[in-house]
């Protein structure tokens, strides 16, 4: 049962829980609901993690599984089809290191990718799992989760590579020019 | 080692810090030595930032009733002391009164759907209601639950089912107006019970019964997303049992302290 420590750790990883929820559902007030949901099913729950580690791991297992049973409820796997299905054997269009990163198309790019794309580097780049406790959500080994962060961050450039964020000096040139 | 040698999964692993520190160093030499891996680095690290960077502010979460302090490490001592307190007062809402059964069959539940309807309809604002019955979930910790699923008590009454039968009828409001209302009907005994209904869902009647040995729950809500009243139910539901059995606990601890007085 919760107790005041139990809050004080929720506290502390609120935002981050909000933050996983919103890359796994894509909007804001989906992710708010489902960090509500998780809270409620922790708050009820009897035997509730002490240490503020294995608390962290216990509430975003909680939330992925809500989110999950979501999923299959509503049957959204349809609409996931739009998503870029990601291929450990397609190289890159673009190499990373030439793609132009900022922010905004970072975040239109992140949406597109597939669920398990965002939810490996949502764990990782936005909760701040290491490794070790991302494998520890997901069930698999930790070699895994290294693969699929690689990949998902491989197919976040590609589409940003696909995305066209050109320089804006080439932009204004390609004005003159048409 | 040249440049090419660096697998993409190599680069992406260091940038989260998760290389040995033997790899992690050759890593980094090659990066001051080559400056198209310390680009390659430089864009890993770009894109993990920019993904840290894409959640929108978080939405306000309804924040839970703070809980009570705790003094030490001792909860046990301290809910035996919280029930000593209740029953001080007289409160004595820990007890487990009466196993008997109590019937929520389809005209019970054809009330409480009237009930919630017509809270819904008219909109009503909070009602205290005296509430005589001591068992169940305390209000505290019902409305604990509630809000840490976004739902603020707004509306409590007594409502009297076929029968004469009475139950507690709590209303509850989201942020976004979705409505859900709680039962609460002592099982008193003096009906027979019938089969648990755990969870149905007809039209956009969303209904959910549990029950524990003294009290009898039952949740309505309409146009609500079913995934979303499951979990709430299942979250009240476990509350609900967990608190008799821990209830159950207490009073045989109770029990198990009682001593001889020393004279």
């Amino acid at each position: 049962m919760f107790d005041r420590d139990h809050h004080e750790h929720l506290g502390q990883i609120k935002s981050r829980l909000f933050g996983y929820a919103y890359a796994l559902t894509r909007d804001a007030e989906q992710a708010a609901d489902l960090v509500q949901d998780c809270m409620v099913r922790g708050m009820s729950s009897r035997n509730v993690p002490r240490e503020a580690r294995a608390f962290r791991a216990w509430m975003f297992t909680i939330l992925r599984n809500l989110w999950i049973d979501q999923m299959r409820s509503s049957r959204r796997e349809r609409e996931t089809c739009a998503e870029i299905e990601h291929s450990q054997a397609d190289p890159p269009a673009t190499p990373p290191e030439e793609v132009v990163v900022n922010r905004l198309a970072v975040r239109q790019a992140f949406l597109r990718l597939s669920k398990d794309h965002r939810d490996v580097l949502a764990l990782v780049d936005i909760a701040g799992f290491s490794y070790e406790e991302a494998a520890e959500i997901l069930q698999v080994p930790k070699g895994t989760i290294m693969s699929r962060v690689s990949r998902a961050r491989s197919m976040l450039s590609q589409i940003l590579g696909e995305m066209q964020v050109i320089p804006l000096s080439r932009a204004r040139q390609g004005m003159r020019n048409g | 080692m040249a440049e090419d040698d660096l697998p993409f999964e190599t680069l992406s692993a260091y940038v989260d810090g998760e290389l040995p520190a033997d790899e992690a160093a050759r890593v980094a030499q090659l990066a001051a030595a080559e400056p198209r891996t310390a680009r390659r680095l430089a864009a890993l690290q770009q894109l993990r930032a920019g993904v840290a960077s894409v959640p929108p502010e978080m939405t306000e979460l309804p924040r839970p009733p703070a809980p009570p302090r705790q003094r030490g490490r001792m909860p046990l001592f301290g809910a035996a002391a919280a029930a000593v307190l209740a029953l001080a007062l007289g409160l004595g809402w820990w007890t487990m009164t009466g196993t008997g059964q109590q019937q929520t069959g389809p005209t019970s539940f054809a009330a409480m759907l009237a009930s919630h309807d017509a809270w819904q309809e008219a909109r009503s604002a909070a009602v205290p209601a005296q509430w005589p019955v001591s068992a169940g979930l305390s209000p505290a910790r019902t409305s604990e639950l509630m809000a840490a699923t976004g739902l603020e008590l707004v509306h409590s009454e007594i409502v009297t089912l076929p029968g004469g039968t009475r139950a507690r009828h709590s209303g509850y409001l989201g942020s976004r107006g979705c409505r859900l209302s709680l039962f609460e009907i002592p099982r008193d005994g003096e009906t027979p019970d019938l089969p648990p209904t755990p969870f149905s869902q007809s039209d956009d009647v969303l209904q959910a019964s549990w029950h524990t040995d003294a009290m009898r729950y039952v949740m309505i809500a309409r146009d609500m997303n079913s995934v979303r009243f499951a979990t709430i139910a299942d979250s009240m539901r476990a509350a609900a049992q967990a608190s008799a059995r821990q209830e159950r606990e207490l009073l045989a601890s109770l029990e198990n302290a009682r001593q001889r007085c020393l004279v």
